[in-house]
């Protein structure tokens, strides 16, 4: 082998390892970019809605945000009724007005995936019990 | 069985069948339940009347209502009755209990000139016979009656959200008529949200035969007649009612009760009761503070 054919063959060699490894490089990249589409990160700002007493209407204005790697499909459900849909978003931040009486989880899903939870809880300010009445109002009778 | 004995066992029975959630079905103030440690008072005003069975007497015309309930974690207050709840669970309550015996009412004269009048009760009676009709006799003619304090138990059996069954039994603690009387109904509330209720309750109420002697017998106490003379004895009196509540805003109500007692015969043909009847009724605005 002379010198020629030996430099032929290390470039042919080189280029090959080098496109071999520049696959790797661009199926790694898409993996990464699979994976980072499932893990979303979204939050409701605030989570805890304050009222006066426990049963009371709250009503407050959120804000929804999540954000993921790739743009996704996705709708936002409060438990099982569906509030809105984004179609092939990375980032979203929307504003939410909220009416509740009791604690409720928001649902961000892809079809029928799940991708994000969150709670949002109701607090009572006045930490009143309640129990039976013993007597009708009309007792005095 | 001696009333120690039957009490035991009703004890040992509710401590078996309860559970210990106290506060499990409220979690706000409604018809059925109350906040916990907070006075509530409330003047009704309206028109009225709670009608008086007695011969010869007035109807008490009810104009203002005043309603006063507490509950704490044990004492309850409301209107007429002070009880401390020995058990309480999810479907049953044992208290024990006192209350003002309303017997009284109907001898006590409600209008306020009558304050100013002294009673003429040492007189002797006047019955006023007459062809075909039975003797009566005007309750300002016989001995005072004296007010009775009842203390005993009362059992409150939740049956659902809407249905209460109540159970008293009371004796007089200040030994005026030496006697019992006891209680037994069941409401049921329909429609009940935060803003309206509506109530219908049947009940029984039983007098022994020392209390409806005490306040309708006529003895030689009374008058010098023996043919006026009544032995009281132990009557059931039925009755039924139906209140409704409305709230017009966060100090204003409006209700409307109706309710019908009917005398026994034990108690009505006392020469002292005309009416067989006992009727109440009120139409009210109530302001709560």
């Amino acid at each position: 082998m002379n010198f020629k054919k030996m430099f032929l063959t290390l470039i042919m060699f080189h280029l090959t390892i080098s496109k071999v490894v520049a696959q790797d490089e661009i199926t790694s990249t898409i993996l990464q970019s699979s994976e980072a589409s499932s893990v979303i990160n979204m939050s409701i700002s605030p989570s805890i809605c304050v009222v006066k007493t426990r049963g009371d209407l709250c009503q407050m204005t959120a804000y929804v945000m999540w954000q993921t790697g790739l743009a996704i499909d996705a709708c936002l459900y409060q438990d099982d009724d569906l509030i809105t849909c984004w179609e092939k978003k990375r980032q979203i931040k929307k504003k939410l007005e909220l009416s509740l009486i009791q604690d409720i989880i928001f649902t961000l899903k892809d079809q029928d995936k799940v991708l994000a939870k969150q709670h949002v809880k109701v607090n009572a300010s006045n930490s009143t019990k309640y129990r039976r009445r013993l007597r009708s109002q009309w007792s005095l009778f | 069985m001696p009333l120690k004995y039957f009490f035991s066992i009703l004890f040992i029975f509710c401590q078996y069948i309860i559970s210990t959630s106290s506060f499990a079905q409220c979690e706000s103030e409604s018809a059925l339940c109350a906040p916990v440690g907070q006075w509530k008072l409330s003047v009704g005003v309206g028109a009225g009347v709670y009608t008086n069975p007695l011969y010869d007497s007035k109807n008490i015309p009810l104009i203002v209502v005043p309603s006063i309930s507490y509950y704490g974690e044990r004492v309850f207050f409301q209107n007429n009755t002070l009880g401390y709840t020995l058990i309480e669970g999810e479907q049953l309550t044992l208290s024990i209990i006192t209350k003002a015996n309303v017997e009284k009412a109907f001898f006590t004269r409600w209008h306020p000139k009558n304050i100013f009048i002294p009673n003429l009760s040492n007189d002797f009676v006047e019955s006023v016979p007459s062809f075909g009709a039975s003797i009566k006799i005007s309750p300002d003619k016989v001995k005072k009656r004296k007010w009775a304090l009842d203390a005993g138990i009362q059992l409150n059996w939740f049956v659902s959200d809407s249905i209460n069954a109540e159970l008293q039994i009371l004796h007089d603690v200040n030994s005026v008529y030496d006697g019992f009387n006891g209680n037994v109904e069941v409401s049921k509330l329909f429609g009940v949200t935060a803003e309206s209720s509506l109530e219908l309750t049947l009940g029984l109420q039983w007098n022994s035969a020392n209390l409806v002697d005490y306040y309708y017998g006529i003895d030689d106490s009374d008058s010098i007649y023996e043919r006026d003379f009544f032995e009281g004895k132990s009557s059931i009196n039925p009755y039924l009612s139906i209140g409704y509540a409305y709230k017009l805003s966060s100090d204003w109500m409006f209700k409307t009760y109706l309710k019908r007692k009917k005398l026994d015969s034990n108690t009505y043909l006392s020469p002292l009761i005309e009416e067989r009847y006992v009727d109440l009724m009120f139409v009210g605005f109530f302001y709560e503070f």
